[in-house]
């Protein structure tokens, strides 16, 4: 992936992740890797941070003897995903209206 | 690196960075269940170093990673989410650190609170100086008291013994000229130097709170 990821966009492919099932640090970081290129350091902060906005919360659940936290979505996590998916929509057909057009424009003009 | 060395690594870290306790458990404890994860799945080289992983902790916590707070943890703000109509999130940075008006006022409370360390503390500072000047008083004055009681002594003694009694009565003066010699000006200082450490204590404490009042004034 050449092109970075900002935290907005972070947050908002975790709380999807979340939406489709209550998951785990690791199982988020596995899910998120298939799209994009982040180390462990990454998935930490941004799960606190929605913890701290009340988008996501957290129970334990055992697991081969120790302990699991798994997070869940909340209430104000759907509406707030909903407004990111609605932003990622316009956000996208900004960038290909540029991206898509003017790279054929250039590709005419060599 | 095997789990335990990840942890204390990363503890280490967050403890010199100065993050709270409750937060440091709360990072261990995350990443132990990915370490314990990672190596269940794809292993565990994959964790990345322990020590860079506590420096992102501490900068999320708005920390320096040279490990200078550069905020109380405490008036770290949670981040808004205020999403707007355009759904984007904005995340508040943590604000620079608030000018506190009220020093004076926690230098108070300070002072209040820590009553049960610097009381004792000052009793038995005054205690001593009590007792120092009273020894030199009463070594001063039993010395005087000495000298003439030999004195008189001896010169009752005269007329019983003669030898006896003349060395007693020279004893006595001697004392007592001596206490005249050296006690006269020890404590012609010794009485004004008293009083002006008693002053200076009461000045520097005088100073200290006119000083807090004005640098925050």
């Amino acid at each position: 992936m050449g092109f970075s990821i900002n935290a907005g966009l972070l947050d908002a492919m975790v709380l999807s992740i979340v939406q489709n099932n209550d998951t785990y640090g690791y199982e988020i970081t596995q899910y998120l890797r298939r799209a994009v290129d982040i180390s462990e350091s990454t998935l930490y902060p941004v799960l606190r941070r929605l913890q701290k906005g009340e988008l996501l919360e957290t129970y334990d659940k055992e697991y081969m003897g120790r302990n699991r936290r798994y997070y869940r979505i909340t209430e104000k996590g759907k509406d707030t995903l909903e407004e990111y998916r609605e932003e990622w929509q316009n956000h996208k057909r900004k960038v290909d209206s540029i991206l898509m057009n003017e790279g054929a424009e250039d590709n005419e003009q060599t | 690196m095997n789990r335990l060395e990840f942890l204390a690594k990363m503890r280490n870290t967050l403890e010199k960075g100065g993050l709270p306790e409750d937060d440091i458990k709360d990072a261990l404890s995350y990443y132990e269940e990915v370490f314990l994860d990672a190596e269940e799945g794809n292993g565990a080289e994959t964790m990345g170093d322990p020590e860079s992983i506590a420096r992102d902790i501490l900068m999320e916590a708005g920390i320096h990673a040279d490990g200078d707070a550069q905020l109380p943890p405490e008036e770290i703000k949670p981040e808004s989410y205020s999403s707007g109509s355009t759904g984007t999130a904005h995340y508040s940075e943590s604000s620079a650190p608030k000018k506190s008006g009220s020093n004076m006022l926690l230098k108070l409370i300070l002072i209040v609170l820590t009553f049960p360390i610097w009381m004792p503390v000052l009793i038995v500072v005054v205690v001593l100086l009590f007792v120092v000047i009273v020894v030199v008083l009463a070594l001063v004055f039993s010395f005087l008291a000495a000298g003439i009681a030999a004195l008189l002594g001896g010169i009752r003694l005269l007329f019983e013994a003669p030898f006896s009694g003349m060395m007693m009565a020279g004893g006595g003066l001697v004392i007592t000229g001596l206490f005249v010699l050296i006690a006269g000006p020890v404590l012609k200082k010794f009485v004004p130097a008293t009083i002006n450490i008693f002053r200076n204590i009461i000045d520097r404490i005088g100073d200290e709170f006119r000083n807090g009042g004005r640098k925050n004034g």
